[in-house]
């Protein structure tokens, strides 16, 4: 799509584009006023701050965003304590391994059903597409208790095999983008007798790469700050985001640790902006789905 | 091993769906004919070379699914008539029907729990929804500052809920900037919003959180629905220019239309996240869900996070709970699948 | 794009490699043993409020007095609390795995270790290797009394098991109570309230009135500040008040049970349990709790604040700050760091005492037949009596002398108790001995050092704490907090109530908030239901305002509570962790 060009649109669109714009501006005042007061606050003493959050700092300590990386810390139920570093080595795997083994799942599960006919291929897409779209509620317990038995709280397997499902809104959006893919060259490829793996990594996957990064990244975005899976299920191996649940349970025994709280909250943010910052392009234009009819 | 079970048992099933879905002549020819000629018949030899490779590629997702997700529900339905020590009660649906007509272990009353879980999905789905197709539209026609525009309204997702949900407490507490601007315009609040902040006067609590919700929605940073947009061919919005056809025009009988199947799979979606949308009430009440603020889906996490750290020991309750309030909606949601699915069709270009 | 898709594949590519590895190296961290030479013993300590400069010492002192011995002793302190469920596990891993002789812990509670693990096979029986033998001084030699001897019986009952044994060692003791900004107060010309009637005027003096410089409230200086939330702060002083009133009341409230005529112990029946909560002792603490709790009164975010918010309100000269707030006295310890400006602007000093027990000793009906006034006249002047730690006969001498009124001798002592009361933390401050340790002579020399004066002292200054072996006043601090708040425990009255689960029987975990079925959290309740009845927001007085809002309050309360628990027997058992 063109820029847009106003010159060619009618007097009252204009109208409407300025309206929006301000409407546009507004809201991102009101969405980046959270932020800027993060990091007006992280500059403070404590006193400072609980005297009145609203004010600039009088001497902004620029210190406390060194003070990050040396006091910020949760503690494990081993009694372990884990600093920055170790929480964000945490959130590293975390994330990798979830991303990795869920974007698979979806995407081998994808691939089966969008580009293989065999007995079975028609009930698994309904079942898929019914587990989406029906509301089971309340099975978290069920769950925990499910991972108890098999011993999966506070055991890394836990991100392994629990949060892989292949089930998921990543394969509504994979499955439209493999049907798009033209087969082809998949077909020829077949023809000269080449094998489906190497189908699949030579001709496949570069064609779909673009959507799995976007989902992939997409994916990231969700699993760096999420806490509840390290609340619930690895209290040993605390994330960032959990980190942050917890780190205000210890106020005590840090001079000034709910401004070093916001100068954490402010860095642990920066990675996954710029990351999208420089991705977003890639993920607006990839991630999409049709209908859901087989 | 479980693969084969797998494939037997779809593969019945198979049977029955396609005789209904497809044509009905083959059903009589199937009847008389054994499996594996069933095989020959609908899938050509290229493609049954090809069972081995598609079977291995959704084994594992497959078997994931069989045990944290079939497994899980079921045990779940199990859990719901089960006591403590295994035997079989109904006294887990009694300790539903008690938090329905008076409070539960929290000391919250369940329909104020659905009832807010409603009326922020009704809000969510029906008005900013609505409202975000028209935004998100906007912003892919590339209005000055787009691309900043949204990578600011992405910032709440990038931080995390952890993060945005405390900063955006410290905004509506009584020492925020709203209550200063409230203060400085002259604008009355109640004493107890005053003294504490408006997440903590019963009247105000619950709206505050809608707004919250409101204002995360209602700008376009649906990554689908912009996706979709940017799909759309931009010969028919050239050529509806050359027209002269209105901002309206371009919108709803372009746009819209043209991406119609993926709103009605947003849609579909939605449906069934009507007791999953619990917007971080955990988080903005710490773990409280007071002064009217608790949904569905506070409940359920909270009930799973206590189980978790042992404070509450009765699986049996949140699974009953999660049992009736599947039995209750499934039939809407069904209903709502299906006249979307209709919509769907209709529609399609 | 093209070329940040190939970026964003080779970062991911890059990362996953590191994520496997990494992911698979998490399953193999394993907390390694603690190596310690042989004569050695190795103290784990929780690095709370107290600081550990005063265990650096008594190691110094020890390894001095055992020069000959060689003892040695090596301090491991982890950055953050030893919770419940470290200390249980270390436990469980036994000594010859974890290699830890001594653990000093806050809030790891002798049932939690029974209850997680099996206790006796857990920790060692202290009762013959320490609380038998006598307490060591700083030059090894043995005091007069045993340690038993020094401890308070009350203590020593939540140290000790069903079977007798002792497993817990007490190392420290504090107590809740009330929070003075003295400056602020001064301000008003007002003085440290003894009765909660005291209290209540300063609460008026201060939110209605002006101070020395004209300044109103909306200077913004508020009488009353508390925690949001669950707080434990707020519900000790609630504790207290019940156990000032009616200290057989309390014990039967938690226990669930009532003392017979020779003083045998009679489980209440479950009719007799569903109307615990109709007491004129109940009724009584929730006419001050809500009259203490008001909304109007409180400083701005009382009902959304953090303990740090809080002490913060206290300190220091904030907008919306507060001259009043229960917590305890290790709440210097805590504010040190980010307030050291303002630390000698706070005191310390226990819980009022109610204003309802002067109306019972001394009130209408009785043999003094005193007004209202009179009678919490007379009890704020045998409560100052008390401060001065004086005895029973002295304490009667003066009140004869400077008040003209015959004191009785049990009248006299009642009062000294409710001051003397307070709700105190020692039984949470517990250390263990991990089971099998092959130093258990060095261990148990160590802990009854930790039992003498001497090392009182050491507590006494180097911590701002109270040991319970020997209650010291602390008079060469420099803060008057400190010097206050260990009058608290010095004096001859002092004795404690907890909630907290031992051995004495008391209701798992159970507490006000858990206890209560009206209100999943009574100070909110209670702030919301009575606000703005007497006061109105702009620091005034209501004409027509009528204390009776408060007692109505109160009678709602109980009356509620009491239809709640009967209609729902069973699943109140179950809210409150009995069944």
């Amino acid at each position: 799509m063109d820029k847009l060009k106003f010159k060619h649109t009618p007097a009252i669109d204009k109208v409407i584009y300025i309206a929006f714009f301000v409407l546009f501006a507004i809201f991102a005042v009101v969405y980046l006023y959270p932020l800027v007061w993060a990091i007006i606050n992280s500059l403070k003493s404590m006193e400072e701050y609980s005297n009145d959050g609203l004010a600039l700092p009088k001497n902004p300590l620029f210190y406390h965003y060194v003070q990050v990386f040396t006091s910020f810390r949760s503690t494990g139920i081993d009694g372990t304590t884990y600093g920055y570093f170790a929480m964000l080595l945490n959130s590293l795997w975390i994330l990798v391994v979830n991303v990795t083994v869920n974007v698979c799942s979806s995407a081998m599960l994808a691939y089966a059903l969008a580009k293989f006919r065999f007995p079975g291929s028609k009930v698994l897409y309904a079942v898929v597409i019914f587990a989406n779209t029906i509301p089971i509620i309340g099975a978290g317990p069920a769950a925990y208790k499910l991972a108890m038995s098999l011993n999966l709280v506070n055991n890394p397997a836990t991100i392994w095999l629990m949060w892989a499902s292949g089930f998921d809104f990543a394969f509504i959006v994979l499955y439209g983008y493999f049907k798009g893919v033209s087969s082809s060259y998949s077909e020829s490829a077949k023809m000269d007798g080449a094998n489906n793996l190497v189908i699949l990594f030579k001709i496949v996957l570069p064609q779909v790469i673009p959507c799995l990064v976007a989902i992939a990244i997409t994916q990231a975005i969700n699993v760096w700050n999420n806490y509840s899976v390290c609340m619930v299920y690895l209290r040993d191996y605390p994330n960032l985001a959990y980190g942050m649940y917890t780190f205000k349970a210890d106020a005590f025994l840090e001079k000034d640790s709910t401004p070093i709280y916001f100068a954490a909250a402010v860095v642990s943010c920066i990675p996954v902006i710029v990351l999208y910052a420089c991705t977003q392009e890639l993920i607006l234009t990839n991630m999409t789905t049709g209908g859901l009819k087989g | 091993m479980e693969e084969n079970k797998i494939t037997a048992q779809e593969s019945e099933e198979e049977i029955v769906l396609d005789s209904n879905c497809e044509i009905k002549k083959e059903t009589n020819s199937k009847k008389s004919s054994g499996f594996s000629a069933y095989i020959k018949k609908n899938y050509s030899q290229l493609e049954r070379k090809d069972f081995l490779f598609a079977y291995l590629l959704v084994l594992f997702p497959v078997a994931q699914f069989l045990v944290f997700w079939v497994y899980v529900n079921a045990s779940s339905i199990a859990l719901a008539f089960q006591n403590d020590l295994g035997g079989f009660t109904l006294n887990n649906f009694k300790t539903v029907y008690t938090a329905f007509v008076d409070k539960d272990m929290f000391g919250i009353n369940l329909g104020e729990s659905l009832r807010n879980s409603f009326i922020l999905w009704i809000i969510g789905e029906g008005i900013i929804f609505p409202v975000g197709l028209i935004t998100t539209y906007v912003l892919t026609r590339k209005i000055i500052g787009h691309y900043i525009f949204r990578l600011i309204y992405i910032i709440p997702s990038l931080m995390g809920a952890i993060i945005w949900t405390l900063l955006v407490r410290q905004m509506v507490d009584y020492s925020g900037p709203i209550m200063a601007i409230c203060n400085a315009m002259g604008i009355k609040v109640s004493d107890l919003a005053y003294r504490n902040g408006f997440l903590k006067d019963p009247n105000t609590a619950f709206p505050t959180l809608v707004i919250i919700r409101s204002i995360m929605g209602i700008v376009g940073n649906n990554a689908v629905l912009t996706g979709a947009y940017t799909r759309v061919p931009t010969e028919l919005f050239e050529s509806a220019e050359l027209d002269g056809a209105s901002f309206g025009t371009e919108l709803f009988a372009i746009a819209i239309p043209c991406i119609w199947s993926t709103i009605c799979t947003l849609l579909t979606f939605a449906l069934c996240s009507v007791f999953t949308c619990d917007y971080n009430v955990y988080l903005f009440t710490e773990g409280m869900g007071d002064n009217g603020t608790s949904t569905i889906g506070f409940q359920l996490f909270k009930l799973t996070y206590e189980l978790s750290k042992g404070t509450v020991k009765s699986y049996g309750y949140p699974a009953a709970l999660g049992l009736v309030l599947t039995v209750f909606t499934l039939p809407i949601v069904l209903v709502g699948k299906w006249a979307l699915e209709k919509m769907s069709e209709n529609v399609e270009v | 794009m093209k070329k940040s898709t190939k970026v964003a594949t080779f970062l991911l590519s890059a990362i996953f490699a590191f994520g496997s590895v990494s992911s698979l190296a998490a399953c193999g961290v394993a907390g390694g043993k603690v190596e310690s030479a042989e004569n050695e013993i190795v103290v784990k300590v929780r690095k709370a409020g107290f600081g550990t400069d005063w265990l650096y010492t008594l190691k110094n002192k020890f390894e001095a007095a055992y020069k000959n011995e060689g003892y040695k002793v090596k301090i491991l302190t982890p950055d953050n609390n030893i919770k419940d469920d470290v200390v249980v596990k270390e436990l469980a891993l036994g000594y010859k795995n974890v290699g830890v002789d001594l653990y000093i812990t806050s809030g790891v509670l002798p049932d939690h270790v029974g209850v997680n693990g099996d206790y006796g096979e857990l920790v060692e029986d202290l009762a013959d290797t320490v609380y038998s033998q006598k307490a060591i001084n700083y030059n090894g030699e043995e005091e007069s009394q045993t340690v038993t001897e020094k401890l308070d019986p009350e203590i020593l009952r939540y140290m000790t098991d069903a079977e007798g044994k002792q497993y817990a060692y007490c190392w420290a003791q504090t107590s809740g109570g009330l929070v003075v900004n003295t400056v602020k107060l001064e301000q008003y010309g007002l003085e440290i309230p003894k009765t909660t009637n005291e209290m209540f005027e300063c609460f008026e003096a201060i939110y209605c009135g002006n101070d020395k410089m004209g300044n109103s409230i909306k200077s913004g200086t508020y009488p009353i500040t508390y925690v949001s939330g669950q707080n434990g702060y707020t519900l000790t002083f609630l504790h207290a008040l019940l156990a000032q009133y009616d200290r057989d009341y309390f014990d039967t409230l938690w226990s669930f049970q009532k003392k017979g005529e020779n003083g045998e112990v009679i489980q209440l029946s479950d009719a007799e349990c569903q109307e615990v909560y109709n007491d004129q002792t109940m009724y009584e603490m929730l006419k001050v709790a809500y009259r203490t709790f008001d909304m109007t009164i409180a400083a701005p975010g009382s009902q959304s604040q953090t303990v740090d918010q809080a002490q913060a309100k206290i300190m220091g000269n904030n907008r919306n700050g507060a001259v009043f707030m229960f917590n305890g006295d290790w709440m210097l310890n805590e504010v040190k760091l980010n307030y050291r400006n303002y630390l000698h602007n706070i005191d310390f000093v226990n819980y009022p005492v109610m204003s309802a027990v002067g109306t019972k000793l001394f009130g209408a009906g009785t043999s003094y037949n005193l007004s209202e006034e009179a009678c919490d006249d007379l009890l704020s002047f045998v409560i100052d009596c008390v401060d001065e730690n004086m005895d029973i006969d002295a304490i009667i001498e003066k009140v004869k002398t400077d008040k003209d009124i015959t004191l009785a001798e049990a009248d006299a002592k009642e009062v000294a108790r409710a001051r003397g009361l307070t709700y105190a933390r020692g039984p949470e401050h517990v250390a263990y001995v991990t089971k099998g340790t092959t130093k258990m002579d060095i261990v148990s020399k160590f802990l009854r050092m930790m039992s003498s004066d001497d090392y009182a002292e050491t507590f006494n200054v180097q911590g701002n704490g109270a040991s319970p072996y020997c209650a010291l006043e602390n008079t060469t601090s420099e803060y008057k907090f400190v010097r206050n708040a260990s009058k608290v425990t010095a004096n001859r009255y002092f004795s404690f109530v907890s909630t907290i689960t031992g051995a004495r029987g008391y209701r798992g975990q159970l507490n006000f908030q858990r206890f209560f079925t009206t209100s999943s959290h009574l100070p909110f309740d209670i702030a919301s239901n009575s606000r703005a009845t007497i006061y109105t927001m702009n620091g005034t007085k209501k004409e027509d305002a009528d204390l009776q809002v408060y007692a109505d309050a109160a009678t709602t309360f109980q009356a509620n509570e009491v239809a709640n628990i009967i209609k729902n027997w069973d699943s109140w058992l179950q809210n409150a962790g009995l069944k």
